[in-house]
């Protein structure tokens, strides 16, 4: 089972690559949405304390 | 055309409207991504002359799709808010403007880690890469400019200028492949023909790339409706809308 699981990370020695763009990709798109979501919780926030 | 439509243009009723929108595209989204991945790094075959390799197309190829969908949408609203004063067009083209940055980011960053193996070189001074960094420049000029520029119309209309201009680089990038010597693959994705792929490769692609367009229109009406509290903060309706939301 591990053999297997390190076979597929390896993915034929060109795991680093692989796997660095699918993480990066991941990454950043995660972070938008989070900045995305606290941007918009922030200007729901100041429009209702504004007078 | 239904009066919604019309209505649309409007911040006041985009910003209603679109309520709760995102939540239930973002569900897609991930079920899309779960799916596309799995399949496209576990169950696709390997490539026949690149092994493993291949399999970082299944974030590379969509994000470069986006990267020119984006780019072709923002000029889309820039000559509709040029023509019409749609403030609605300028919303969407200023909230996609940094989503569209950072799919070119993507695709040029993937594209090296793909390089690196296949060609022995980090970056090469081929055609179509040399003009998707032009591309990657001219949003990061499009935001500079709207930044710039403090009056919301005015911004709205030099950005719009520079994004139209730039947007000769779209089919540029689409077409090196094929007008000149690049050692850039041509496309894998051909919408009027035959895929030049097989299909068990094709489908995950065309997974992924459906992924990449809901994440897109998810995280576009997040920032779009941002912008429109931003644009309208002194605007009565959304005083009654605040009202509104204290009362319940």
């Amino acid at each position: 089972m591990m053999q297997e699981l390190n076979t597929f990370f390896a993915m034929q020695g060109y795991g680093v690559y692989i796997w660095s763009s699918v993480l990066l990709t991941i990454g950043i798109l995660l972070g938008n949405v989070c900045y995305a979501r606290k941007q918009l919780r922030n200007a729901q926030q100041i429009s209702k304390e504004k007078p | 055309m239904p009066r919604w439509f019309y209505q649309l243009a409007s911040p006041k009723y985009f910003y209603q409207m679109t309520e709760g929108w995102a939540l239930w595209l973002g569900v897609v989204t991930a079920i899309l991504f779960t799916v596309g991945l799995a399949w496209g790094l576990v169950w696709a075959p390997i490539d026949a002359q690149q092994g493993e390799a291949f399999r970082i197309i299944y974030v590379h190829v969509p994000a470069a799709f986006m990267s020119l969908g984006v780019y072709v949408f923002i000029v889309i609203n820039a000559v509709i808010y040029w023509v019409w004063r749609i403030k609605v067009a300028d919303i969407l083209a200023a909230s996609a403007a940094v989503l569209g940055a950072w799919f070119t980011v993507i695709t040029l960053v993937t594209g090296m880690l793909w390089g690196k193996p296949m060609w022995g070189a980090w970056w090469l001074w081929d055609p179509r890469l040399t003009f998707e960094l032009i591309l990657l420049f001219c949003y990061i000029g499009y935001i500079a400019l709207r930044n710039a520029i403090s009056q919301p119309e005015r911004a709205a209309q030099i950005s719009g200028l520079w994004i139209m201009i730039g947007v000769v680089n779209v089919p540029i990038i689409h077409y090196s492949v094929e007008w000149w010597n690049s050692i850039h693959q041509g496309p894998s994705i051909n919408i009027l023909g035959e895929s030049t792929i097989h299909a068990s490769m094709y489908y995950p692609l065309l997974l992924m790339l459906a992924a990449f367009g809901f994440y897109f229109i998810t995280v576009l009406l997040i920032k779009a409706r941002t912008l429109c509290l931003q644009r309208e903060m002194s605007a009565s309706w959304l005083k009654e809308l605040d009202n509104d939301d204290a009362r319940t």
